[in-house]
């Protein structure tokens, strides 16, 4: 059995079986897939005789089979012909139910044959995308069956669309709208009438696009899914972020260059963003999204474009997808005129991935200003303490106090040599871990060398003032100080009748007993 | 776990400034044990903001995991 042919096929089964809704066996059943990984068919004859597979489904999927086949290098990849088609080589010899006992020249079809022949040729020559305008339209319960007339002449063309294709589409069909669609042709049997089988509808001309997404806006407005107060607001210090957009293009380098090392965890979905296939990506990598619990925060970007290029962001299966994560979502989308639906919905919303990122790092950023800002305050009020008790020192060396002095001078030097064991822990911690220091760890240095080059001034100036100011000196002029239960006496206030005080003098103490207050 | 314990630092931090802006006499030395604490707390979470790196994960699409799950 081909393993990665198998792989493919239940990839792409259970992407059908998604997209259409319903349950995977539905679509081909495991032992059909394991039979086709095992057989490699060929051909419809092949393709059918495998159980499971019959007509309806070989029409309906063959294609999409024959394709992963032919895809596989180690699969059909060596019968390819001259123009890359696979099917060639057994369409010329392997015509449907085709009797091979005559030649072709004498060979006669029954219709039904005829038109099995036909379908089968024009279902080899593989999807198409045509543009027109929509004449007639016919919803009906699981088809919806339209007609598109070419832009210039009359000629018009039969088409019809499965219900869960058109709703994926996002567009409701109107007579007039310019459409661009991806099929593949058929003949309805019944009928003799071709058909075109379509899987997307797209709609062509800025003029209709913008009155389509005018219209959605506003109904999507009036279901209230672009509410402010619906919006979610991103966490504070988010640490895993989903972010969904493709692997090509600038985008991804925008925002992954803004994000910012705060040591977020990114979980990246892969999508495309533009064309046929972004849609069916989209919401796939939006329910992928879902599952993941564990994300603080979901990041949806692409890079600017017009109208026509943002359709798959306008499409109101994806914002109505969008609405059901429990995730708040920032959506960084660019738009030229209109901002897009999906943008619209999320509960964020700027105009470019590198915004989204400031957006999610927000929170982060304001934290780093709180960590300077407690750093500034904190140093600058330390500076001031020890500012404004240079003065008190200073003074009162100038008071002469001696006892104060040297207790001063204790507190100061314990200061400063707890200052620097500070300063020499840090200095140790960057020697270790220089090639880690960042310019914050400098400025903590600097502030350190601010606090201790202020306080070996004060240091310095307090020897001065001591030298200058010897306070023995003023008690010999004949100044004393008095204290008074251990405080310097500085008011009259401070002291009560029959108080005991005590002064001192140049060569001694006296201690006196108070008699009398008399204030200035 | 490390977000906690950035807001619990973050709130650490705040306080002491609180304690710086609130007090009309600080004591000295009693200011530098703040200083000191403060500053550690300030360095000791930079320091852990310069060591981890952003990790990016590519996550496979919905359809992969269903697969994986069969």
């Amino acid at each position: 059995m081909n393993i990665n042919i198998l792989k493919k096929l239940k990839q792409w089964r259970d992407e059908t079986a998604k997209k259409e809704g319903v349950e995977n066996y539905r679509v081909i059943p495991n032992s059909a897939i394991e039979e086709i990984a095992r057989l490699l068919p060929r051909s419809k004859e092949e393709l059918t005789n495998i159980k499971g597979i019959k007509d309806k489904k070989f029409y309906k999927y063959g294609r999409d089979i024959f394709d992963i086949i032919g895809d596989s290098k180690d699969g059909l990849g060596n019968s390819r012909d001259a123009s890359g088609n696979i099917f060639s080589k057994f369409l010329s010899d392997n015509s449907v139910s085709a009797d091979r006992s005559t030649t072709d020249q004498e060979k006669i079809y029954s219709v039904s044959n005829y038109l099995d022949f036909l379908n089968e040729k024009l279902f080899m020559s593989g999807r198409i995308r045509i543009r027109g305008e929509i004449t007639s339209v016919d919803i009906r319960e699981k088809v919806v069956y339209f007609s598109l007339k070419d832009a210039k002449d009359e000629s018009v063309i039969n088409c019809l669309i499965f219900k869960y294709n058109y709703k994926i589409s996002g567009i409701s069909l109107e007579p007039g709208a310019e459409v661009v669609i991806t099929s593949i042709p058929e003949i309805y049997k019944p009928m003799g009438r071709l058909s075109l089988k379509t899987s997307l509808i797209e709609i062509a001309g800025e003029g209709t696009l913008k009155r389509s997404y005018d219209e959605l806006k506003a109904k999507l407005e009036k279901e209230g899914f672009f509410a402010p107060e619906r919006k979610k607001p991103i966490p504070k210090l988010p640490e895993t972020i989903g972010l969904i957009t493709s692997n090509q293009g600038a985008a991804i380098g925008d925002f992954m260059t803004n994000i910012g090392n705060y040591g977020f965890k990114i979980k990246f979905i892969n999508t495309s963003v533009e064309g046929k296939q972004a849609i069916f990506d989209l919401l796939n990598a939006i329910r992928t999204a879902r599952k993941m619990d564990n994300i603080d925060v979901l990041a949806i970007v692409r890079g600017g474009g017009s109208l026509e290029s943002l359709q798959a962001f306008n499409n109101e299966v994806l914002v109505r997808e969008l609405l059901t994560l429990d995730v708040p979502v920032v959506c960084g989308v660019g738009h030229e005129k209109d901002i897009s639906l999906v943008s619209l919905a999320s509960d964020v919303s700027v105009s470019t991935p590198t915004a989204a990122a400031f957006a999610i790092r927000e929170s982060w950023d304001d934290a780093m200003r709180e960590f300077e800002y407690a750093k500034d305050t904190i140093m600058n009020s330390y500076g001031k303490i020890l500012f404004e008790n240079k003065y008190n020192f200073e003074n009162n060396i100038r008071y002469g106090i001696r006892g104060g002095l040297d207790k001063i001078v204790v507190t100061f030097m314990g200061i400063i040599s707890a200052i620097r064991s500070c300063e020499q822990k840090i200095s140790s911690a960057i020697s270790l871990k220089k090639e880690r220091m960042d310019s914050l760890g400098k400025d903590i240095i600097n502030e350190y060398e601010k606090v201790l080059r202020r306080s070996d001034e004060m240091i310095r100036a307090a020897e001065s003032a001591v030298a200058s100011n010897d306070p023995k000196r003023q008690l010999r002029l004949g100044y004393s100080i008095s204290y008074a239960g251990g405080k310097i006496l500085r008011s009259v206030k401070d002291v009560s009748k029959n108080d005991i005080i005590r002064t001192r003098l140049s060569d001694g103490t006296i201690d006196s007993t108070i008699k009398d207050i008399t204030n200035d | 776990m490390e977000k906690n314990n950035l807001s619990e630092s973050l709130n650490k931090l705040n306080k002491i400034v609180q304690w710086f802006e609130s007090q009309e006499n600080i004591d000295i030395e009693k200011g530098l044990d703040k200083v000191r604490e403060g500053m550690a707390l300030i360095r000791s979470s930079k320091e852990k903001f310069k060591k981890i790196e952003n990790e990016f994960e590519e996550i496979k699409k919905e359809f992969s995991e269903i697969e994986k799950s069969e």
